[in-house]
């Protein structure tokens, strides 16, 4: 039985002038690894702040470990681990003493384990943190968020930059860390490769709202590319139920659906006497295709 | 040329959209108000030199006889000082006289006086004997009238500061010329004679000259008020004569207001006499100050903006984009300083004095520039002169500090050391031209050794150098990396919670250890100096130097907590999320703070030992200020929470400026308005304690806010 | 014999789901005969860590595959391939096969192939994967 982790319901959050979240629903269950993914500013760091309760909402609900995230208890804090964009440290520290002060604040820190990850991904204890690359400085905060084994990691684009080689070990690390069943990440990046790699579930916001919130491979079942080839014209309206973008060329067309359902498909192409090519599409083209930006045809440049 | 207008226009519009910067500008505005508007005269120091006491005088009645119960406590007679004070440790001693027939006591047990005042006394040979006996008496204020022949001849061959009156002067012509150690002369002009400067540049080595107005003496039974021939000061040509042949005479103290009202008067005509006036305004002196804190805030905002942008990518990849943003701030700062300059000349100063008072800041800190910028030695010699040259201005506002360097300064400051005057400028403004062409090194420098400064920066986000960690200087790091290994988890007790996250800052007690055994030791060199040159004991009783060296440390001390935390702010965002609920972290974070606060504690012990020592005489008085000390740490401890209370940069500012005028805005009119109904007495210690139980609430009050604030910060 | 998880080959980044490239590639190897009834399967953290994916997604596939009595779980080993034992009678399985080989004769009339060219080709790949 699977509990809710994190729920989230009709949440706004508006600073100044600007909307940023616009009644956003999220539910997240244990032993889920969640991706979020979403265009600049489609709110994914404000999401995660205000489900940390870094930020407050404006309006709506958000809770953790079902409590409130803005009165976060102890406890829950010590189930959860938190690596932020900025990941800001105290320069001023050798690595050795950031690990070390980290493990003050908590009752069970596991400095085998910090150790062990210290040397797998070649921190220098004894260097001052101001001094680490940003890479270095990247490894080091997540460190510091897994040494409390925590049941819930939330991420704030993680890999931005780090080396392919540091992104594997990472992700890596991630994969071990969902071994213990009931660990649930949440992370939210744009480098969709390496969500295809790792994640279960992927969460996709669309200005401020979630446009799509299930499994991943479900997502990849729903959103495919059809290309259609016709011995007449074709209509310019096909009609396909959830289609995201139709491009009608004579006996040819292109066109990209969400909720792709093969039945649909097999009596539109029998009424128009057509044959057709299913294109499965990888997470970057979903996103783009869901973002509504197409890849152009040379006639669309040329125009 | 459009588009250069243009440009010109986008760059005077970031100086407004910078919240910090329009804050800045809405301080300095008030601040020139003030110099525009306000008194140029009024709150006058006493600047005349008069016979000087080394130490603490002591204040002695001949004889308490006949006096009413309730003054008898403000009276001390000259046994009761015997029994409680060793005679020979008094140097300097006043004696009063209580009724008209007291004769002046037995004063030879006192044989280190080196200052001495006499009541109008009636003085016997033997007593002018008794008081030349006295081996290192120098300086002799003697206002009575009666005295036997051949008197101030004497006093003359023994003393070399001395106060008369011009009628006893007068009325030995012939033993003037005998008065040959006089130095300093303090003469009262009540009844003189018209001819009293014929007398008085008989005296043969006579250095300064201090003319007394008549308007300042009391006036009592025994020297009715007879009209006047000093009644103000107006020289003719054949006295100024007089003053310009003396031989020796350097300076001359009087009230000038007359001659210059008339347009009579011309310092050059003294020549190469200086004439000085007897009193200085305050308000002249603050308006330097004032000066001084309009160019702190001028240079900053320049600084500020032309730092955020040079630093930019833009400054180095973009052509031409340096000379105009230097052009535009030039440009600013020539209109400040005008502006300033014209203040100034309000308040008698002179054209080149003003101008170079007011560019003696930037100067200061461009210097730190050059001596950081250099790679070479002989440049950085010029830290020196430039600390120095801090470290002048300081005394100025202090009153007895002034008071040494007044003639010098305030001749300065009328204009009548042109050359002096002229060097400094040109220096001033070698230096900061200098610095201008040189600002984009400067900035390069900044960036790239000073790990704090970026929290100034627009561009503050995508800084994050590894440079200044690199370079760090090993010798310092074990005191801040003590405390740092072997920590453990400590459960849930709120004090080891507050060690644990004081621990992350780079304060160590060590450090003001350190910075006090310093100071210790500069201050018992600066003892031993003066002992040296002033011949004095190695502890005296004067240790009012103490409280001005604690002030400048009080001063760091009250910006160091907001120091400390303003570098941990960033990284608060994260550790917010340690296992802590929030009212817990608040809590802990709030009395974290609040203990940094033990410096200024101590700092404030040490400029208050001195006057806690008087003030322990009464002990309700000893109460009120405690009291008003504690009010006003906790009122402190609220400003500085602000750092951590608030979110953005400029917030913190404006609320930490509002909340330290705060006290001042309501106190001032209160005590000004209450100063005038009370007499001195003890009404006004009852007053003080009410005002500071008052100002406790209010401190308390304050933190609560503050505290409630601090709950609901977003800390994302 | 026991596979080695380096024997698979994952494309997180095409767009067939990772579990079902998965299933494709064990399916391809019990008919190309490189998996016999009795070998075992690894396990799913080492093709996990191996492959660099998430654990679910191997078990995932695992999960299905089992579902359909290929593979069956051993206690304490792991998974096992299972002899395959197909429901239906001969007729049904054909007709499941039907919409497939259509696709792929459609493909062979528009590239312009004769019958032939496209029995040579079916022969070659049933000449591969050899039952």
């Amino acid at each position: 039985m699977s509990t809710t982790i994190i729920q989230v319901a009709d949440l706004h959050k508006q600073f100044k002038d600007n909307q940023v979240l616009t009644g956003l629903d999220l539910q997240i269950e244990a032993g889920q690894i969640v991706g979020l993914l979403g265009t600049n500013g489609s709110g994914k760091s404000t999401l995660i702040k205000c489900l940390l309760g870094l930020l407050r909402p404006t309006s709506g609900t958000s809770s953790v470990f079902n409590e409130n995230s803005w009165d976060l208890s102890a406890k829950s804090k010590s189930r959860l681990g938190y690596v932020s964009q900025e990941y800001i440290l105290l320069p001023w520290m050798t690595v050795k003493a950031m690990t070390e002060y980290t493990g003050a604040f908590y009752e069970h820190w596991d400095y085998d384990y910090v150790n062990v990850l210290l040397k797998e991904w070649n921190l220098d204890e004894k260097q001052r943190v101001g001094a680490l690359s940003v890479g270095q400085r990247q490894k080091l905060a997540v460190i510091l968020a897994l040494g409390h084994h925590p049941e819930l990691l939330i991420l704030d684009e993680p890999v931005a930059s780090l080396d392919p080689v540091a992104r594997r070990q990472f992700l890596q690390s991630l994969i071990e860390f969902t071994e213990e069943e009931e660990n649930t990440i949440l992370f939210s990046t744009h480098i969709t490769s390496d969500l295809e790699r790792v994640a279960s579930h992927v969460v996709f916001l669309q200005e401020g709202i979630v446009g799509f919130s299930g499994e991943l491979d479900s997502l990849k079942g729903q959103v495919k590319r059809i290309r259609i080839t016709a011995e007449q014209d074709l209509p310019l309206s096909l009609n396909l139920p959830g289609t995201l973008r139709s491009q009608v060329d004579g006996k040819h067309a292109l066109l990209a659906v969400k909720d792709f359902q093969a039945e649909v498909l097999e009596t539109l192409s029998k009424d128009l006497n057509a044959t057709f090519t299913i294109e499965d599409l990888n997470l970057e083209e979903i996103f783009l295709e869901l973002s509504g930006v197409s890849s152009l045809t040379e006639e669309e440049i040329t125009l | 040329m459009n588009s250069q207008s243009n440009q010109y226009k986008q760059i005077f519009k970031t100086y407004w959209q910078r919240p910090l910067i329009v804050l800045f500008a809405l301080l300095l505005l008030p601040i020139v108000l003030i110099l525009a508007l306000g008194e140029t005269g009024g709150n006058v120091m006493q600047i005349g030199p008069r016979p000087h006491a080394p130490s603490r005088i002591e204040r002695v009645y001949t004889d308490s006889k006949n006096v009413k119960h309730d003054d008898k406590k403000n009276i001390q007679t000259l046994s009761e000082l015997l029994e409680r004070v060793d005679p020979e440790k008094v140097t300097a001693l006043n004696m009063m006289r209580l009724h008209d027939d007291d004769r002046l006591p037995d004063l030879s047990p006192f044989q280190n006086l080196v200052y001495l005042k006499l009541d109008s006394y009636e003085l016997t040979d033997a007593n002018v004997d008794q008081i030349c006996d006295l081996p290192k008496l120098d300086a002799l204020v003697a206002s009575g009238t009666r005295f036997p022949a051949g008197t101030i001849q004497r006093f003359g061959q023994k003393v070399s500061q001395l106060e008369l009156l011009a009628l006893t002067l007068e009325a030995h012509p012939d033993e003037i010329p005998r008065m040959s150690k006089v130095k300093l002369l303090a003469l009262h002009l009540v009844n003189a004679s018209p001819e009293l400067l014929n007398y008085v540049v008989q005296i043969p080595q006579l250095e300064q000259l201090t003319l007394v107005n008549s308007n300042l003496v009391e006036f009592s039974r025994r020297y009715p008020r007879k009209p006047q021939a000093w009644e103000y000061i107006d020289l003719n040509e054949q006295q100024l004569a007089l003053l310009r042949n003396h031989s020796t005479l350097k300076e001359v103290y009087a009230d000038w207001f007359y001659m210059q009202h008339h347009g009579k008067f011309e310092e050059g005509a003294f020549l190469p006499v200086h004439a000085l006036p007897i009193t200085y305004s305050k308000n002249k002196r603050n308006a330097i100050g004032w000066t001084m804190f309009a160019m702190a805030l001028l240079f900053s905002i320049l600084s500020i903006q032309l730092w955020g942008h040079f630093i930019s990518p833009a400054a180095s990849v973009v052509p031409h984009y340096l000379a105009p943003h230097r052009r535009v701030a030039v440009g600013i700062f020539s209109v400040g300083v005008l502006l300033l300059w014209l203040t100034l000349l309000r308040y008698d100063f002179g054209m080149l004095p003003s101008f170079s008072l007011i560019l003696f800041l930037p100067t200061i800190c461009c210097s730190f520039s050059i001596v950081q910028l250099s790679g070479k030695t002989y440049p950085q010699w010029l830290a020196f002169p430039t600390v120095l040259s801090l470290f002048l201005i300081f005394p100025l506002f202090t009153e007895p500090g002034f008071k040494t360097i007044a003639s010098t300064a305030i001749w300065y400051l009328w204009g009548q050391m042109p050359i002096p005057a002229l060097t400094i400028i040109a220096i001033e403004l070698v230096s900061i031209a200098w610095s201008l062409t040189k600002l984009p090194a400067i900035t390069e420098l900044v960036n790239e050794t000073y790990t704090t400064m970026p929290a100034l920066s627009p561009w503050d986000r995508e800084r994050v150098k590894q440079i200044p960690w690199k370079k760090m200087n090993k010798s310092f790091l074990w005191i801040i990396d003590y405390g740092t290994t072997g920590l453990k988890y400590c459960g849930e007790s709120t004090w080891q919670m507050v060690h644990l996250w004081r621990q992350g800052n780079t304060f160590r007690p060590m450090m003001i250890l350190m910075f006090l055994s310093m100071m210790i030791f500069f201050g018992l060199l600066f003892q031993g100096i003066r002992c040296l040159v002033l011949g004095e004991a190695l502890f005296s009783q004067d240790l009012s130097w103490m409280s001005g060296a604690f002030g400048g440390p009080c001063g760091i001390a009250v910006i160091l907590p907001i120091m400390i935390w303003w570098q941990r702010r960033k990284s608060l965002e994260v550790e917010s999320m340690r296992p802590i609920c929030r009212q817990k972290i608040v809590k802990q974070l709030y009395l974290s703070l609040a203990l940094d606060h033990w410096v200024v504690v101590i700092c404030i012990m040490g400029i208050n030992i001195p006057g806690l020592f008087e003030a322990l005489k009464g002990k309700t008085e000893a109460l009120g200020f405690l009291l008003f000390g504690i009010a006003g740490l906790l009122w402190m401890i609220g400003i500085s929470s602000s750092v951590l209370v608030f979110k953005r940069s400029w917030v913190i500012v404006l609320n930490i400026f509002v909340l330290t005028l705060l006290p001042f805005a309501v106190l001032l009119p209160v005590a000004i308005l209450n100063s005038n109904n009370f007499p001195d007495g003890v009404q006004d210690v009852q007053l003080l304690i009410q005002f500071a139980c008052m100002g406790i609430v209010a401190a308390i009050g304050l933190n609560v806010v503050m505290y409630r604030v601090f709950l609901k910060r977003e800390w994302g | 014999m026991t596979i080695k998880p380096a024997q698979f080959e994952v494309h997180p980044s095409s767009g067939v789901p990772i579990y079902l490239q998965i299933i494709e590639q064990i399916n391809a190897m019990i008919a190309g005969g490189n998996l016999d009834e009795g070998d075992m399967l690894p396990s799913v953290r080492q093709m996990a860590t191996e492959l660099g994916v998430n654990p679910m997604t191997i078990s995932k596939a695992y999960s299905k595959l089992e579902a359909e009595d290929i593979v069956g779980r051993v206690r304490g080993k792991g998974m096992q391939v299972q002899k395959s034992t197909h429901s239906g009678n001969s007729k049904v399985r054909m007709q499941e096969l039907k919409p497939m080989m259509e696709q792929a004769i459609v493909r062979g009339r528009q590239l312009g192939l004769s019958d032939e060219q496209i029995q040579s080709v079916v022969n070659k790949l049933l000449r591969e994967y050899k039952s």
